[in-house]
């Protein structure tokens, strides 16, 4: 059975974080995903980071948030059902997906997922790809373009572009007001 | 195809159960029942009368662009702004405040915004039906789609997963991504945040935010959207709220700034209501200027509420008016009951009924003996040291307005006396309004005390409170007069200080109500020494002008206050 979003969120409700997940607890959770469907759990060198760069530091810990609010998501919802089931049929090599996983959800924050339920949609859709999972009544043409439309990666570099070109419009409006406001002085001035 | 009775019915009843509620709201009507004046004139696909509680469809609109089929939705659409989105008008008048401070110089988006907030509602289970309104109507355009249209259908498309442009032509289309660079991800990224801020007025201002690219320049009208005006605007009372602010919308404003989503400079802004009243471009109806000094006359209202130490009272109320005065033309707007048909029919004959006569009625104003309170005479300085009190608020009309209620709240009555080069002397007023509105004018010119004036007034009444509100000029009146600036050199016309004496000396009390700094506090205890010295004078003296308002309430209390 196909996870269902709605009774996924519904869960989700019912089952607020009340606390961070510690990182072995969280990477307990994953692997944990992975025995209860017969499969070796990916090895910890997979979720790691390497470096002691600050740069580095900071991604570490946002992917741990990351995987923290993934290990909640699993341990709370019906999402572990259907990753499990997934996982038995048949199972991506994690040491393809992962990182590929890693990638893609780069730019979410723990407060994003927690917030928006696009993050988190986008999210669990990242994490059923990593698996082999499917989203109920949807084809995976369907759930592969609606992960596009849910790129919140591409949507960003794209967003860039309309972020600067706001800057300048947002300069044109306020001289084309600063102006508008300067004739209706000067009407005002001559009618005293 | 035409809409029956038994699909109405039905989809009525669908809508009802989306929403989820038990409400009493007769069944809707179609368009072409309602007046032309009902709807404004131009021709909307649906709207809801709050008033009336009435939904009204224009079913010919829905069936010409497509979209029979959407009648639940459309209901539901409109059942929506009843029910939830703005569920009040005092938000509906808070945001258009906000948003003359986010997005100065355009009419009114909140429409647009309580759209976005019922359509994603109403989407959850009848997107589809939605979809065909927006597609059916941008097919029927007969102008190229506006940039904030295409922009709003994008919107759609994104949080309804539809393909990119399925709501709009392929030319809009190509206009738009030449015109605005990464607009689709604009959209998108707007559909994936707008619906995650819990908080209306954060949504407000993020919407304020993205939407402000797609708008035609200042001044300009937004273009044809379905559902646009469906909401009615707020009124008076609702504006007079907003224009004063509240912490939420601050909150929202300094989180919006944090997320970078406000450049410099519209999160700071003074929460004087009155500038804030004149950003707001789209007061409603026609007749702007009346609805506007309306609108100020409520903000010092609600300021002297604010400012009252103690109230006396509550207003006293106004006695029903009678008496007929004269007539004048009725003009369309004006209340059907003011025509007087027999005047109509004696001057008009047979064109009674195209140009009817309107006359107005007056309350009887009451004897003498009927008023308990003590009668109390205002001289208001205007002069140009204080700002117009419709820009801002100007602290000398507060305290007048201020000391004039409680007057008048404790059956008192009031006589303003406004003054700059020139002065203006009112009738004795009764009620609160019209007191008010009298201590609103405002000449902005020099400061020439009216001396004569006040010993006019004090030689036919003695028994009045006199109350001057004014500054240091006050000080340069007493101490030079008029200048007469015929003769060479110039003389003053008179003195003014015996003028002065002779006011005090013929008032109940006389208190003038100085906002004077340090050194003038001293010219003035030696310059009004021999007003100081008689027994009904006092001398109220602020060190800055923004203690009026509270120096002239604790005048009323110790007047009125018991």
């Amino acid at each position: 059975m196909a996870l269902s979003l709605r009774q996924f969120e519904t869960e989700l409700a019912a089952a607020p974080l009340a606390s961070p997940y510690s990182w072995p607890l969280t990477l307990a959770v994953i692997c944990d995903v992975y025995r209860l469907a017969g499969r070796a759990p990916p090895p910890a060198s997979l979720f790691e980071l390497p470096g002691d760069t600050k740069e580095f530091q900071q991604q570490r810990s946002r992917r741990a948030d990351q995987l923290g609010v993934l290990a909640h998501l699993l341990a709370s919802t019906s999402l572990r059902d259907e990753s499990v089931r997934a996982l038995q049929c048949a199972a991506p090599d994690p040491a393809q997906a992962l990182p590929a996983f890693f990638a893609a959800v780069e730019p979410l924050t723990a407060e994003m997922i927690r917030a928006n339920a696009f993050r988190r949609e986008e999210l669990v859709r990242r994490w059923l790809e990593v698996v082999g999972g499917m989203v109920d009544g949807e084809t995976p043409a369907q759930s592969q373009a609606r992960l596009q439309q849910l790129d919140y990666r591409s949507t960003l570099s794209e967003y860039g572009r309309a972020e600067k070109a706001r800057e300048a419009e947002a300069e044109r409006r306020a001289k084309l007001l600063r102006e508008a406001q300067e004739r209706e002085t000067a009407a005002r001035g001559w009618r005293e | 195809m035409s809409i029956d009775a038994a699909q109405i019915a039905l989809a009525w009843r669908e809508a009802l159960r989306l929403w989820d509620a038990e409400v009493t709201l007769s069944a809707p009507e179609p368009l072409e029942t309602q007046g032309r004046a009902d709807w404004g004139g131009s021709e909307p696909l649906a709207y809801i009368d709050l008033v009336r509680r009435q939904v009204v469809v224009n079913y010919p609109q829905l069936e010409k662009i497509g979209a029979a089929s959407s009648l639940t939705a459309v209901y539901a659409h409109e059942l929506g702004h009843h029910l939830h989105f703005p569920h009040t008008l005092g938000l509906a008048a808070a945001l258009e405040v906000l948003q003359s401070q986010l997005v100065p110089g355009s009419t009114p988006l909140t429409n647009l915004f309580f759209d976005l907030q019922v359509n994603e509602a109403v989407g959850r289970t009848r997107a589809e039906e939605l979809c065909a309104v927006y597609r059916g109507f941008a097919c029927a355009l007969d102008a190229p789609m506006s940039p904030l249209f295409a922009y709003y259908l994008a919107i759609y498309e994104e949080l309804w997963g539809r393909p990119a442009g399925e709501l709009m032509n392929a030319e809009t289309v190509t206009l738009m991504n030449e015109k605005f660079d990464g607009w689709r991800a604009d959209a998108r990224m707007f559909a994936q945040t707008f619906y995650a801020l819990t908080d209306t007025y954060l949504q407000f201002v993020y919407f304020c935010s993205r939407v402000v690219r797609y708008l035609p320049d200042p001044g300009q009208e937004l273009g044809k959207l379905p559902f646009a005006g469906d909401v009615p605007r707020p009124d008076l009372d609702d504006y007079a709220g907003a224009l004063e602010g509240n912490g939420a919308i601050d909150r929202a404003l300094e989180e919006a700034a944090g997320r970078g989503w406000l450049r410099g400079g519209e999160a700071q802004d003074g929460n004087d209501p009155l500038q804030k009243l004149n950003r707001l471009s789209g007061i409603p109806g026609s007749a702007v200027l009346p609805f506007r000094s309306a609108l100020v006359s409520r903000i010092y209202a609600r300021l002297v509420e604010r400012n009252l130490v103690k109230l006396p009272a509550t207003a006293r109320e106004a006695p029903d008016p009678f008496l007929p005065t004269t007539t004048a033309e009725w003009e369309p707007g004006d209340p059907l009951r003011s025509i007087d048909w027999t005047q109509s029919v004696l001057a008009r004959g047979p064109l009674a009924s195209v140009a009817p006569l309107r006359r107005e009625l007056e309350p009887e104003p009451p004897s003498a003996e009927d008023l308990e309170g003590v009668a109390v005479e205002i001289y208001l300085d205007t002069s140009g040291s204080m700002p117009a009190p419709d820009t801002a608020v100007n602290v000398m009309t507060l305290a007048a307005q201020i000391l004039s209620a409680s007057a008048l709240r404790s059956g008192g009555r009031v006589k303003g006396i406004v003054y700059s080069s020139d002065f203006e002397e009112s009738e004795w007023m009764l009620s609160e309004e019209s007191a008010r509105e009298y201590l609103l004018r405002y000449s902005g010119g020099g400061t020439e005390f009216p001396f004569a004036s006040l010993v006019e007034n004090a030689q036919n009444r003695a028994d009045v409170l006199r109350v001057v509100i004014s500054d240091a000029d006050f000080l340069a009146n007493v101490e030079h007069g008029p200048i007469d600036y015929s003769h060479r050199p110039h003389k003053p016309l008179y003195e003014p200080l015996p003028l002065l004496l002779e006011g005090i000396s013929r008032s109940r009390l006389f208190v003038a109500l100085l906002s004077l700094g340090d050194r003038d506090a001293s010219r003035a205890n030696k310059l009004l020494a021999p007003a100081l010295r008689l027994p009904n004078f006092r001398l109220e003296r602020v060190s800055n002008p923004g203690q009026l308002p509270q120096a002239a309430a604790r005048l009323a209390h110790a007047f009125w206050g018991k």
